[in-house]
C-alpha cells in the first residue's frame, strides 16, 4: 500500500508515545525513528535538505541531498546535482553511549547540533545506493562525470534540475533531461515487515534515448524475465523491476553490478521501478509488494497545507531606544514558540510591496510570512509559508515572488493552491557549487535595479576556524567558494561577480547597483571589513581567490576592529527619507557584536575608504539582515544566533524607527592632509568643540596572513604590538558649526584610526560624546 | 645621607621639567628633592612613602593596591606597627572626561586629585560611597593617596574608578598603565634599598655572614644551592672543574663566585672537583611531579588552530624554553642562558633526569618543573644534546692525595656554607653581619678590584650593584628578619623571568595581572605541581612548578594586588541560583557558552581557533572580583579577547526572561553554577 497522508498527521502523537515508552523501558526496544533523539529534524514534513552520508557505495554523499520521508519507516535520499537516488534506508534502532535511539538522518552539522565539521548521515539499514556520479547518462549513454570537479550540477545541455513539489506529504521531483521533461515521486510499499522502495516516472515523450542509474549493487548483477537480480551477499538479495512498464522502457545491467533503467526515444507513460532488499528467503514477497498500480499526486492542485494555523505574537514597543531619542528599538516579536516546535532563526528577509507583511527564511530551511506590520505591532500573525530548504539565509521578494538563497540553490516558490503554503519549489538557478564542508554558507539575497540577483558563499573554514577546505566534514574550495555571485534576472546565468571573502553574513546591493559585502576575521582577513565591491575584484582572502592575482587585493572600505565588529552582517542604504537625516547614506550591522554603523565613504582617486560611528540601539538577537519597509520607512532587521556573537537570542526581528527627535551625531567624515574633518548633525558650540582636551586618537595596523585574524600592530614601529596615540593639535569649527577639523601631527596612511570625543557642546544644548573608527587608504 | 653611587640631583638641575608640560601642571604637589638624568620622563606606577613611627621607607608599586597582615610589615624596611601609606604620582586621562573614585578597605583612605580631596572615608572591611563625578583633565593629573591603617585586622586598600560615573556599573582598578610618577631621591632609594637587599639574598651572603633570625624573615635566606649528595654520579668531573675554576665565564648571571685564585686555582678547582666526583652514592629520585591530565573533552582538538599552529615545532619551541635559553642555532642573547655545554655537564641519561625534576638536589633553582612525561624528558634531552659536539671527556683524577685536598677544600673553602653534604660541617668562619660596618663594605667580597692576596670570594658585582649593597649595608639590617609578602612576589616574578613568557606568547595572560586574577589557592596548586587540570590543555605549552616558592609566592601575588592571602569565604551556594547559572551558560534561554566552553565532561560545541576555558575551572581559579568584571565586559579588560561583550552600560542582560535581565544577578547566578565544578550538570545544547 502506498503511504498516505495518515503517517504524518499521527506523527506528533506517535512521538509522545513513544518518548514515554522509551523512557519506561530499559531493555533495548525497536523504536520508532520518530522518536529521534534530536528534535531538530523534522519528522512532520517529508523533506530535509543538506548534505546527506549515505554508508554505501564508499564515499556516498550527496552533497545536494534532499531526505525525504517516503513511508511510514522508509526513506530516499535524491541529489539534485547529479539527479541520483543517492540512496533508500530503513530506519533502525541504535545504541549510543547506552542510550539506544532511532531517527533517519543525524543531526550532526553546524545547522543541527552545531558542530563544526560533518553533516547529516543516514541512519538505519540501507537497503540500495548509488555512486556519486550522474544519474541519468549523457547523449551517448555514458555516465562519466563530465564536472571539472565534483562539485556543482551536470551541465544544463544534458540534464536541469527544476525543483520539487510538495502535494501533501508526498514529494514529487521534476527534470529535464536531454529536452524530455520528467516528473517522479518517490515512495514505498510497506508490508509483512518487508519495504519495497518505488520511483514512480512519468515521461511525457522521449526525446532521445535516456539511461537512468536505478542504484550501484553490492554484488554481480543479472537479469531473469525483466527483473534484475543482485546477489548482496549474507543471504542478501536485491529485485528491482518495473510495475507498468510502457514500450521501449527496461531494466539493464552494465558494468556487473550498476542497475539502469534504459528508456527508448519517444517513449511515454507512467510507470514504477520497484526496488527492495532483503534475505533470500524472503524474495517470494516481492510480488506483494510489487502489486502496486503506479499513480502520482496531482501537482496542479497543490496538497493540504501542513501548517494550518498561524501563530499570533504580539510585538513590544520601545524596548530601547538612542541617547538621543532619535531611534527607538520595537521588538516583533518572532514565532519561536510554535505548534512544531520547529526552531526559528531568521537568516533572511524582504517586505512584500504593502509593507504589512514580511517573509523571514530560517536558517533550518523554513519560510515564515508575518503580517500585521503596522504602528502598534499588536497582532502579528505568523504562517509557515515553506519548509526544507538548504540552510536558506537569504531572501528576496520580487514582484511579490518569493526567492530565497540556500547553499543548493536560488529557490522561487509558488503557492499553486492559494492556500497560503508553498506547492511548488522551483529552481531558479543552482549552478552554485556545494561541497561537504559545514562552512559553506550562501548568505544574503540581494537584485539590483537591473533585477538581477546577487549572493555571497562563504569559504570551506577548517573546523579549528583557521585555513580552508582539505575534505572531509571540512568540505573542498569548489569553484564558488568564498565569492560573490552574481545571477541574471531570469535565473539562466550565475557568474563570479568577486573573489576572496571568508564568510560575509550579509552584502549589500546600493540603488545604483553598488554592491557592499561585510566579512568575518579569520585566515586572511585580520580584522572585519566594509568591501566596497568593484566587479572582478579580489577581496583578500588568499585561499580562495581563484586565480585572481593576490596583489590585486582590493583594500575595504574600511576595518573595523574586534569590539566593534567581529563578524560582520549584512549591510543596507537608507532609501527613505523617513528616517533621519541619512537618505542615502550606508549602513553596515555587526553580526558579532549585534550593533548597527553609519558608514561615512570618502573616495580619494577611485579608492573608497571611511568611518563608522555607532547607532546605539539595540537588538533582540543579532545585526544580520537590515531592509527598509518601502511603506513605513523604517529600518527593520531580523537576524540569528548560531555562531559566535553576543547576540542574545536565537533570533529576532525588530524595527529601528525614527521618532523625530533631532539626531545628535557625526554623520560625516572626511580625510585631508589639513587634518580629520567630522561633520556633525547638529551645529555645535564653538568653546567646546574646539577644545582639544575633548578630543584623542590612536591608530593602529592588522597584518593579513594565514593566521586566524590579527594582533594590532603600531604604525610606527611595525615590530611593536599595540596602538599609537594620535597627537591632535587643534580643533576647528567651520563657519557653520558643523564641522570639526583636527589637526592631526604627522597623519599618515593607518589601517585603523579611532577618534573619540566626549562632552561636545550641540548649539541646542545637548552633548556629544562618540567615537568614530575609521582607515585611511589614501590621502587626497 | 648620600650612600656611594647613588646618582644625586642638586636643586640647582630643576629645568628637567621645561619642556615637559604636563609635569609643569604637578610641580606644586611634587616632593622637592629630584632626581637626575634631564629631561625626565614619569615612569611607569606611583611612588609609595610608608611611614611607621619616625621610620619611612618610600617605593614603586604599579597601583593603589596594598594588603598588609596584621602583625606583618609594611615593607622590609619598616618596622611591624602602626603605619601610613601614601601614594603620589599621576593619572593620565585619554581626554578629559568625568570620573568617580571608590576605595574597599580596613582603615582609612584619603584620594586627592589635581590637589582636590574627591574620597576620604574610613570603613571596617567594606567599601566607601562612590565619590562625586571629578573632571580629570586630558593627560596627566596629579594623584595622591593617603591610607591609615585600621586599628584591628588586616589593613587593605584597592581603590576603584569608573569613567561613568553617571552609570549603574561596579567601579574597576585603575589601568595600571595610566599611572606614572617622576622618580624622586626617595623612589631611586628605595629602588636602591631593595636592589641591595635583593643581592644580598640572593648570594646567599648570609650563609657566611650569619645574621640573628627568628620568626618571619625573608624568604630567601633559607635559599639552598645544589647539594653535593651524589653530584659525581650527576655531573662530569671536567665541567665541575670548569665550573668552580670560574662560575661567571659560563654563566656571566652565576651567583657562585670565583674562589680559587692565583697560582693554585687550577689544581684547587681540579681536586675539589675530583672529590666532588668521587660523590656518587646517594642523591637518587625515586618520584617526580605528576604530569597535568591529559587532553580529554576537547572539541576539534586535532582542529585546533592552536595545536596546528604548533605542527612542525619541537618540544623546545613548545616549552617557550628560548625565553630564558638561547637555543641552539639562534642567535645569542647575553640575557639568556647558554646551553652549549649540557654535553659537557651531564652525563649519559642525567640530563632528562634533571629535566624531570630541576628541583629534586637543588630546591630553590629557577629552572622551573614542566611536568614532563619521561618520553617529553628523553625527547627534550636529545634536541638539547643531538647539535652539540661530544666530547672524550677525562675521568675524574683517582690519586687519593688529589680526593683528600679535594675534600679539605670543600669543608674549609666556604663550598658547604651553601651546598650540603651530609654528615660534612664547613669550617669557613666569616664574620658575622654585624660586625660588617658599611665602610667595610668596599673590600672582600666587594672589591672593585681584588688585590693579587686576596682570598675573599669574587662575586664580580656591577659598579651599581655594589653600590646598592653599600646602600643596604647602610640601614640597621632589620629587613632581613621582614617578610613582605607582595615584595618578594614583585621580586619572583623578575627573577624568574615570568615576563619571558607570559605577555609575550600569544595565549598567555600577562604576569602583571595574575594576582588579581587568580585566587591563590589555585596559583599555590599551579605553583607547587599539585594541580592536575591544565586550564588550556589544547596548548602545548604549559605552566610549570616552581614549587618551593609557591607558598610564599600565590599569597605574595595576590596581596601585591591588595588581595587577602587567602580567599575569603563565600555566601553559601544557592542551588536555585545555580539553575538560572546553567540555564544562562546552555543555548536555550541563555548566553551560549557551551558554544565556546566545555562543561565538565561536555566538550565545547563550536570552537573556533582553541576553546575557552572548561567552566568546571572557572571558579576554583578566579578571584570573584575579577570574574565580575570579566564577565561584565571582557573586552575591558582585553580588547583582544573573543568572549562577547553581552551586558550594557545600564547594567542591563539582554535576557529579561532570566532574574529580571538584571545583570550583576545573572554574573552571580552564573557564579553560583560555577561554583559546583566538576558537579556542574551539563548546560542545554540546543
Amino acid at each position: 500500500m502506498m503511504k498516505t497522508a495518515l503517517v504524518f498527521q499521527t506523527a506528533v502523537a506517535l512521538a509522545v508515545a513513544g518518548v514515554v515508552t522509551a523512557s519506561a523501558q530499559t531493555a533495548p526496544t525497536k523504536m520508532s525513528w520518530k522518536d529521534s533523539k534530536s528534535k531538530l529534524i523534522q519528522a512532520d514534513f517529508p523533506i530535509t535538505t543538506a548534505c546527506i552520508g549515505a554508508k554505501f557505495p564508499a564515499g556516498n554523499k550527496a552533497n545536494k541531498g534532499m531526505a525525504m520521508i517516503v513511508g511510514e519507516n522508509a526513506f530516499m535520499s535524491f541529489d539534485t546535482d547529479l539527479l541520483r537516488f543517492s540512496a533508500g534506508w530503513i530506519s533502525a534502532t541504535v545504541s549510543e553511549k547506552g542510550k539506544n535511539f532511532a531517527g533517519f538522518i543525524s543531526d550532526k552539522g553546524v545547522t543541527f547540533n552545531g558542530s563544526h565539521g560533518g553533516h547529516p548521515e543516514i541512519l538505519g539499514e540501507q537497503k540500495f545506493g548509488a555512486k556519486n556520479g550522474p544519474g541519468w547518462a549523457d547523449a551517448t549513454g555514458s555516465f562519466a562525470d563530465p564536472r571539472k570537479e565534483p562539485f556543482g550540477p551536470l551541465p544544463k545541455s544534458w540534464c536541469r534540475w527544476d525543483g520539487h513539489y510538495v502535494v501533501g506529504d508526498n514529494v514529487v521531483l521534476a527534470y529535464t533531461v536531454h529536452g524530455t521533461k520528467i516528473h517522479e515521486q518517490p515512495g514505498s510499499v510497506e508490508k509483512n515487515g518487508q519495504t519495497a522502495f518505488l520511483r514512480t516516472i512519468k515521461l511525457e515523450t522521449a526525446k532521445a534515448d535516456l539511461s537512468a542509474l536505478i542504484l550501484d549493487g553490492e554484488g554481480a548483477a543479472k537479469i531473469e524475465n525483466g527483473a534484475v537480480l543482485v546477489d548482496c551477499g549474507n543471504g542478501a538479495v536485491a529485485r528491482i523491476e518495473i510495475v507498468g512498464a510502457p514500450k521501449g522502457a527496461a531494466l539493464a545491467v552494465a558494468d556487473n553490478n550498476r542497475v539502469v533503467l534504459k528508456i527508448a526515444k519517444g517513449t511515454a507513460g507512467l510507470f514504477s521501478v520497484v526496488i527492495w532488499k532483503g534475505a533470500n528467503a524472503d524474495e517470494a514477497q516481492f510480488a506483494a509488494l510489487a502489486a502496486v498500480k503506479p499513480a502520482m499526486a496531482d501537482l496542479a492542485k497543490g496538497g493540504k497545507p501542513h501548517w494550518s494555523e498561524p501563530v499570533i505574537t504580539k510585538g513590544v514597543l520601545e524596548s530601547n531606544k538612542t541617547p538621543d531619542g532619535a531611534f527607538a528599538t520595537d521588538v516583533l516579536t518572532a514565532p519561536d514558540k510554535n505548534p512544531w516546535n520547529r526552531r526559528v532563526r531568521f537568516g533572511g528577509m524582504d517586505f512584500f510591496s504593502d509593507g504589512k507583511r514580511a517573509a523571514l527564511s530560517t536558517w533550518d530551511g523554513d519560510i515564515w510570512i508575518v503580517s500585521g506590520i503596522d504602528e502598534k505591532l499588536e497582532n502579528l500573525e505568523w504562517r509557515r509559508f515553506a519548509s526544507g530548504g538548504f540552510e536558506t539565509l537569504g531572501l528576496k521578494i520580487v514582484d511579490g515572488v518569493i526567492y530565497t538563497s540556500g547553499r543548493d540553490q536560488i529557490t522561487r516558490y509558488h503557492d499553486l493552491n492559494g492556500d497560503g503554503a508553498a506547492d511548488h519549489y522551483e529552481n531558479f538557478n543552482n549552478e552554485i557549487t556545494s561541497s561537504p564542508g559545514f562552512h559553506e554558507f550562501v548568505f544574503d539575497l540581494h537584485t539590483d535595479k537591473a533585477g538581477n540577483f546577487y549572493t555571497a558563499k562563504a569559504g570551506p573554514v577548517r573546523g579549528g576556524g583557521r585555513g580552508f577546505g582539505g575534505g572531509g566534514g571540512n568540505g573542498d574550495i569548489s569553484a564558488h567558494a568564498g565569492c560573490v555571485l552574481k545571477i541574471s534576472k531570469d535565473g539562466s546565468k550565475l557568474e563570479v561577480y568577486a573573489t576572496g571573502v571568508r564568510a560575509p553574513n550579509g552584502i549589500g546591493v546600493g540603488p545604483d547597483g553598488q554592491v557592499t559585502t561585510g566579512d568575518n576575521e579569520g585566515s586572511w582577513v585580520p580584522s572585519c571589513p566594509v568591501n566596497w565591491v568593484k566587479p572582478g575584484s579580489f577581496l583578500g582572502v588568499e585561499d580562495l581567490n581563484h586565480g585572481r592575482d593576490k596583489a590585486s587585493f582590493q583594500q575595504p572600505l574600511m576595518w573595523l576592529s574586534k569590539s566593534w565588529d567581529n563578524s560582520g552582517g549584512g549591510q543596507v542604504w537608507v532609501t527613505s527619507d523617513k528616517w533621519g537625516p541619512f537618505k542615502g547614506e550606508l549602513l553596515h550591522c555587526s553580526y558579532g557584536q549585534s550593533s548597527l554603523y553609519l558608514i561615512m565613504k570618502q573616495e580619494v582617486g577611485g579608492q573608497m575608504q571611511g568611518g563608522a560611528v555607532k547607532i546605539p540601539v539595540k537588538f533582540t538577537s543579532s545585526a544580520m539582515r537590515p531592509r527598509f519597509n518601502p511603506v513605513d520607512g523604517q529600518l527593520y532587521n531580523a537576524g540569528l544566533r548560531g555562531w559566535q556573537s553576543n547576540a542574545a537570542k536565537e533570533t529576532g526581528f525588530d524595527r529601528v524607527r525614527y521618532t523625530g527627535k533631532p539626531v545628535q551625531s557625526v554623520a560625516g567624515l572626511k580625510v585631508d592632509r589639513y587634518g580629520v574633518h567630522l561633520t556633525f548633525t547638529q551645529p555645535l558650540e564653538k568653546s567646546s568643540a574646539e577644545d582639544v582636551q575633548n578630543y584623542s586618537g590612536e591608530r593602529w595596523n592588522y597584518q593579513r596572513t594565514s593566521n586566524y585574524g590579527s594582533p594590532e600592530i603600531s604604525v610606527e614601529d611595525p615590530k611593536k604590538k599595540g596602538h599609537d596615540k594620535l597627537e591632535i593639535k587643534s580643533a576647528k569649527l567651520s563657519a557653520d558649526g558643523k564641522t570639526v577639523t583636527l589637526d592631526v601631527v604627522d597623519l599618515k596612511l593607518a589601517m585603523q584610526q579611532l577618534i573619540t570625543f566626549n562632552n561636545i557642546k550641540a548649539k541646542d544644548g545637548s552633548q556629544i560624546s562618540q567615537r568614530v573608527l575609521h582607515t585611511i587608504n589614501a590621502m587626497p | 645621607m648620600n650612600p656611594a653611587g647613588l646618582r644625586l640631583v642638586e636643586t640647582k638641575h630643576l629645568k628637567m621639567f621645561t619642556n615637559f608640560s604636563l609635569a609643569l601642571a604637578l610641580l606644586a604637589a611634587w616632593p622637592v628633592a629630584l632626581l637626575a638624568q634631564a629631561p625626565a620622563k614619569p615612569a611607569a606606577g606611583l611612588s609609595i612613602t610608608f611611614k611607621v613611627g619616625t621610620a619611612s621607607d618610600t617605593a614603586t608599586v604599579p597601583n593603589v593596591w596594598l594588603y598588609v597582615q596584621a602583625g606583618q610589615p609594611a615593607t622590609p624596611f619598616v618596622p611591624t606597627g602602626p603605619f601610613t601609606a601614601e601614594w603620589q604620582g599621576i593619572v593620565n586621562a585619554d581626554l578629559r572626561g568625568d570620573y568617580a573614585f571608590e576605595a574597599e578597605l580596613n582603615g582609612a583612605v584619603k584620594v586627592e586629585v589635581n590637589g582636590v580631596v574627591v574620597l576620604e572615608g574610613a570603613t571596617k572591611n567594606g567599601v566607601t560611597p562612590r565619590s562625586k563625578a571629578v573632571r580629570l583633565s586630558k593627560g596627566a593629573n596629579a594623584l595622591k593617596v593617603t591610607f591609615t591603617n585600621p586599628p584591628q585586622g588586616d589593613a587593605y586598600l584597592r581603590l576603584h574608578w569608573t569613567d561613568k560615573p553617571d552609570k549603574p556599573l561596579p567601579a574597576e582598578p585603575i589601568p595600571s598603565a595610566q599611572l606614572g610618577h617622576m622618580p624622586s631621591l626617595e623612589t631611586a632609594r628605595g629602588t636602591q634599598l631593595r636592589l641591595g637587599r635583593e643581592l644580598f639574598l640572593e648570594h646567599r651572603c648570609a650563609a657566611c655572614h650569619t645574621s640573628p633570625s627568628s620568626g618571619q624573615v625573608a624568604p630567601e635566606l633559607a635559599m639552598d644551592a645544589p647539594t653535593f649528595e651524589g653530584i659525581g654520579g650527576r655531573r662530569h668531573f671536567a665541567w665541575l672543574k670548569q665550573w668552580i675554576l670560574d662560575p661567571q665565564t659560563q654563566r656571566p648571571s652565576a651567583q657562585m663566585p670565583k674562589v680559587f685564585h692565583g697560582a693554585t686555582a687550577e689544581g684547587d678547582a681540579e681536586s675539589t672537583a675530583a672529590y666532588l666526583a668521587s660523590l656518587t652514592s646517594g642523591g637518587s629520585i625515586s618520584s617526580f611531579l605528576q604530569p597535568f591530565k591529559p587532553v580529554a573533552a576537547v572539541a576539534n582538538a586535532a582542529e585546533s588552530p592552536a595545536a596546528q599552529q604548533d605542527e612542525g615545532k619541537n618540544l623546545l619551541e613548545k616549552l617557550h624554553c628560548n625565553a630564558c635559553h638561547n637555543l641552539h642555532g639562534a642567535p645569542a642573547d647575553p640575557k639568556k642562558l647558554s646551553l652549549d655545554h649540557l654535553s659537557r655537564k651531564f652525563p649519559g641519561g642525567k640530563l632528562a633526569e634533571f629535566l624531570r625534576a630541576p628541583e629534586r638536589h637543588y630546591a630553590w633553582t629557577q629552572m622551573p618543573n614542566f611536568r614532563l612525561t619521561p618520553e617529553e624528558a628523553n625527547e627534550l634531552a636529545k634536541l638539547l644534546l643531538e647539535k652539540l659536539p661530544t666530547f672524550k671527556l677525562p675521568g675524574p683524577p683517582t690519586d687519593p692525595a688529589i680526593l683528600a685536598r679535594g675534600k679539605k677544600l670543600v669543608t674549609s673553602a666556604g663550598c658547604l656554607n651553601c651546598h650540603a653534604l651530609p654528615h660534612t660541617k664547613s669550617e669557613l668562619a666569616a664574620a658575622p653581619l654585624t660586625q660588617l660596618a658599611p665602610a667595610k663594605w668596599n673590600g672582600g667580597c666587594l672589591a672593585e678590584k681584588p688585590t693579587a692576596e686576596s682570598k675573599a670570594p669574587q662575586f664580580r658585582f656591577t659598579a651599581e650593584n655594589r653600590a646598592a649593597l653599600v646602600a643596604f649595608a647602610a640601614t640597621d639590617r632589620k629587613s632581613l628578619q621582614r617578610h613582605a609578602p607582595a615584595e618578594f612576589a614583585a621580586r619572583q616574578v623578575h627573577t624568574l623571568n615570568c615576563a619571558g613568557c607570559h605577555g609575550q606568547v600569544e595565549g598567555f595572560p600577562g604576569v602583571d595581572i595574575v594576582g588579581g586574577k587568580l585566587k591563590p589557592e589555585w596559583t599555590h596548586d599551579l605553583l607547587s605541581g599539585a594541580l592536575m587540570d591544565r586550564p588550556r590543555p589544547w596548548l602545548a605549552a604549559r605552566m610549570p612548578a616552581f614549587s618551593r616558592r609557591a607558598e610564599f609566592l600565590a599569597p605574595g601575588l595576590a596581596q601585591f594586588h591588595g588581595l587577602p592571602p587567602r580567599t575569603p569565604a563565600e555566601p553559601p551556594l544557592d542551588m536555585e541560583l545555580t539553575k538560572h547559572g546553567q540555564k544562562l551558560a546552555g543555548v536555550d534561554g541563555g548566553f551560549s557558552c557551551i558554544s565556546c566552553h566545555g562543561a565538565a565532561g561536555l566538550a565545547a560545541t563550536q570552537v573556533f581557533e582553541a576553546p575557552g576555558i572548561n567552566l568546571a575551572l572557572s571558579a576554583a581559579r578566579l578571584q570573584p572580583a575579577y570574574y565580575r568584571r570579566w564577565l561584565l565586559n571582557p573586552q575591558r579588560i582585553d580588547p583582544q579577547t573573543k568572549m562577547p561583550v553581552y551586558f550594557d552600560e545600564e547594567g542591563k542582560s539582554p535576557l529579561p526572561e532570566v532574574l529580571g535581565g538584571d545583570a550583576a544577578k545573572q554574573i552571580d547566578a552564573l557564579w553560583h553554577y560555577l561554583r559546583l565544578g566538576e558537579k556542574m550538570p551539563p548546560p542545554a545544547t540546543q
